[in-house]
């Protein structure tokens, strides 16, 4: 039976600016859930996938204005016209942010707040808490205040909140986008309960083709404001025209498949890591059996040993021998007299690096970089920039040299156009009006702006003003450019787009320095890999070597990508370090099929 | 800091067990005592009362001394400025053109502009010791509408994520070469306008979010709105309340017929 159905459904918002064209998001989806499905729904960034999950809870139109034709249907009631507040029992939503909506003071009244609009009677209000609380695995969190709990807490507490209303259709927009390794695990983990329990119908929004996979009875994917496919994981993630066409995310494991079936002719279809598993296992059981290579058993593993990593570290001592370009020496960095930031960081980054800083929420990445561009000063110990400590420039002095593209667009975003937005930083170090104006001109056609140079950035949708923010950065040419999660809130395609930009930069002998929690980016492009712990370098090293070191990564809570995951679990059978990438275990796979390993 | 500037500090004294309602009685009457008053020595005394009082429910000092350095600026500017626009009326003992500082405008000044600080006080006596949900909820049993309540919980609650946003833009915006050091004043408001304008943008999004999230969970469905904490008065809250009152009424009926708090330094007329 069908909990929501829409057919033909357009919809486009009023006009950003008077006299302006009205902006079409939808623009004729059909789609059909079935009840008690998972339903997740993929596409590019501003696609219409936010839109249409609020067509199905009423906020479009009646919140949000604009125009809607065709009909949409949830659980009966027409979202069109049923309120908002009315549907809102029948229809949960959990959002991105976790921020904007979690606004009570103890984590109890969060979850209360929807039941009590409800009128429930207060002792089965705590009833719903009590269960809605312990499925998200937040039971004894009841008292803390939101504002103490992580990004993975908060969201928890959304999808608690949202439970505690009885939903008969729950709708998760990116319900884990802007957290961390942690942070996702937790909230998938709570999804995967939801999952066990099946009391509800499942509709989210995500790019992370891992989980979409693990989940999903069926996928949907967006394009161009409709439904471009809806079939299971498989169908959708080896469909290779589609991706082709709308450019989304897949599982990393699939990749690998289709690369496998290409060069080798086999027909793998995985899309999770233990299928993918027990595919290659089997068959590659098979032919070493048949060749009776047992000495490839006995051979062990090949992966890097961790002394290489520290051997590499202590390597980074010498600043004349490495060509340091940025250097701490014993750094402390404490935001307040209890804990601190940073305890005693010794690092040095060569000219040119192309560095990843990974490490949980906390552990102390931000404020690290933060003592690059002298936005923080150490409280003990030195930072050098060039061979110039850090202690007396000014923050304005280091933007010369310095880039930082916060993660937040909006921290920045204030100019009346795009065009001006990009100029400020260009302007502040005092370039001439001309060297600003193509600066601005290339910038603009680098990050394909160039037709909303006069529309004000605010009103942008989020990949685009996420695009923004870079392009005002990279419009200042800093020779060391530092992104702030720079995948977070992009699709596949428009990152794949931004690291082709940032691969040329580093071809062009810019350093850069990536804070990131996306372990695929940091496998697939940073050449160094630094591992942040409790405020301290946990280990620092060649990516390949430090994504090879399993323990101190388990320590930091990374989970590596899903390929270099697959091969740690099959290093029985000779996988070895270098496959943590699609081209790396290709050629370990068809020298194990060769008998060669 | 930033969960100073959350207010409420979670515990369970003596304090933030006794009813809000309680709680709101005192801090309306203490202000309108306080406004009435310009007695050095009573506002001293209010002072301490309201310090030993939150120090006694475990209100960490530092919250006290954060409420001092914010009310400070202010309480100096009244002090100066009442005593360069109130010259004494007795005997000076510094006369310069329309200057007269003597010990009555001294003592005036320095009671008026501690008042402010009194004041201040006896509103953190309520916010710091009682949560946003129960806050709301004893508002509503005093005929607020919800609404308001709410809109006031959550002015109160964006104060801590609001300014850490502040910090956030500020850091941006300097990572692209913005200047903050200008000394002159006007160069400097000018310098905060692309902070200020990112946060005023910030501001309306987070509004914008959180309006869809209200709705989305479910606010204003329900004429009836139920509520998971209820408020119960106990005999020692009635009591507290009866001594408010009472302590009230004694203080005005000597305000207005011994003119108690009427001076700076003499207590009665």
């Amino acid at each position: 039976m069908s909990v929501v159905s829409i057919r033909n459904l357009h919809y486009a918002y009023d006009p950003l600016l008077p006299g302006g064209e009205p902006i079409s998001v939808l623009r004729g989806v059909d789609l059909d859930v079935e009840q008690g499905e998972f339903l997740s729904l993929m596409g590019p960034t501003g696609v219409g996938k936010t839109t249409l999950c609020m067509a199905l809870n009423g906020l479009v139109p009646q919140a949000t204005g604009g125009h809607i034709r065709g009909s949409v249907e949830v659980l009966g009631c027409d979202p069109r016209r049923t309120p908002v507040e009315e549907l809102a029992a029948r229809v949960g939503i959990v959002y991105q942010d976790p921020e904007s909506q979690l606004f009570c003071t103890t984590v109890q009244d969060e979850v209360a707040f929807g039941p009590e609009n409800l009128g429930v009677a207060a002792q089965e209000i705590k009833e719903r808490v009590e269960w809605a609380l312990n499925v998200v695995g937040m039971s004894s969190y009841g008292d803390r205040s939101p504002n103490q709990l992580s990004g993975g807490e908060k969201q928890r507490v959304a999808i608690a909140a949202s439970l505690a209303m009885m939903p008969e259709v729950l709708i998760l927009d990116e319900p884990a986008a802007s957290l961390d390794p942690v942070g996702r695990f937790q909230v998938f983990e709570a999804i995967e309960a939801l999952c066990q329990q099946r009391r509800v119908t499942i509709i989210m929004v995500s790019h992370d083709a891992e989980h979409v996979a693990q989940f999903s009875d069926r996928v949907a994917v967006m394009w161009e404001g409709r439904l471009a496919r809806v079939g299971t994981p498989s169908e959708i993630f080896f469909d290779r025209s589609l991706r082709d066409q709308v450019g989304f995310a897949i599982p990393q494991v699939s990749t690998l498949a289709m690369a496998l079936n290409s060069r080798y002719g086999t027909a793998y279809r995985f899309t999770r890591v233990d299928e993918a598993e027990e595919a290659l296992r089997r068959d590659i059981a098979e032919q070493q059996a048949f060749r009776k290579t047992s000495e490839v058993y006995s051979s062990g593993t090949a992966w890097p040993q961790s002394a290489s990593a520290n051997e590499w570290m202590h390597r980074q001592d010498g600043l004349e021998d490495f060509g340091s370009l940025i250097r701490t020496q014993d750094l402390w960095y404490e935001y307040d007299a209890t804990i601190p930031a940073l305890n005693g960081v010794d690092l040095s980054i060569p000219d040119n690096a192309y560095l990843a800083v990974v490490g949980q929420n906390g552990s102390g990445k931000t404020t690290l970089v933060k003592h690059f561009n002298g936005l923080l000063k150490p409280t003990r110990g030195e930072v050098w920039v060039y061979g110039r400590s850090t202690e007396s420039a000014t923050v304005g002095e280091l933007a010369h040299q310095v880039g930082y593209v916060f993660q937040n667009p909006d921290h920045q975003i204030f100019c009346a156009t795009t065009w001006e937005e990009i100029a400020f930083g260009p302007r502040n170090l005092g370039l001439a009006p001309e060297t600003v104006r193509a600066r601005v001109s290339e910038a603009l056609e680098t990050f394909s702006l160039t037709p909303y140079a006069e529309t004000p950035p605010a009103v942008l949708g989020y990949g685009l003003r996420r695009k923004v923010s870079i392009a005002a950065v990279y419009a200042m040419r800093p020779q060391i450019l530092i992104l702030d999660e720079p995948s977070i809130g992009l699709d596949w395609r428009s990152t794949q787009e931004l690291m082709a930009r940032v691969d040329e930069l580093h071809d062009q002998g810019h350093t850069i320095i990536l804070v990131t929690h996306d372990m695929r980016l940091v496998a697939e492009y940073t050449r160094q890999t630094l591992v942040m712990h409790e405020g301290g370098v946990l280990t620092y090293g060649p990516t390949e070597v430090v994504l090879c070191q399993t323990e101190q990564l388990k320590q930091a809570q990374i989970a590596p990508p899903q390929i270099a995951r697959l091969a740690g679990r099959l290093t029985d059978l000779g996988f070895n370090g270098q496959a943590l990438s699609v081209e790396g275990f290709c050629v370990a796979y068809g020298e194990l099929w060769e008998g060669k390993a | 800091m930033s969960l100073m500037y959350a207010l409420y500090q979670p515990g369970d004294s003596w304090l933030h067990r006794l009813d809000p309602r309680a709680k709101l009685l005192f801090a309306f009457c203490g202000c309108f005592l306080l406004l009435l008053n310009k007695n050095l020595w009573l506002i001293l005394s209010a002072l301490a009362l309201t310090q030993l009082a939150l120090l006694s429910a475990g209100i960490d000092w530092k919250r006290l001394a954060w409420v001092w350095r914010i009310t400070a600026p202010t309480m100096m500017m009244i002090a100066v400025l009442w005593v360069v626009f109130y010259p004494t009326p007795g005997e000076a003992f510094l006369s310069w053109r329309f200057l007269r500082i003597g010990i009555h405008n001294l003592a005036e000044g320095v009671a008026v502009a501690l008042r402010i600080g009194a004041l201040a006080f006896v509103l953190f006596f309520w916010l710091f010791s009682t949560d946003q949900t129960i806050l709301v909820r004893s508002l509503v049993t005093l005929g607020l509408p919800y609404t308001w309540g709410l809109t006031l919980a959550m002015a109160l609650r964006y104060i801590p994520t609001m300014t850490s946003t502040f910090r956030m833009i500020s850091d941006a915006q300097q990572a692209r070469g913005l200047d903050l050091s200008a000394r002159n004043p006007i160069k400097r408001a000018r310098a905060y306008m692309p902070i200020t304008v990112a946060m005023l943008i910030t501001a309306f999004r987070t509004a914008e979010n959180l309006s869809r999230a209200l709705q989305s969970r479910a606010l204003g469905a329900s004429p009836k709105r139920t509520f998971l904490r209820q408020l119960h008065l106990r005999p020692c809250d009635i009591v507290f309340m009866a001594g408010i009152v009472l302590v009230a009424v004694v203080l005005l009926w000597l305000r207005f017929t011994m003119g108690l708090g009427a001076y700076p330094l003499r207590l009665v007329g």
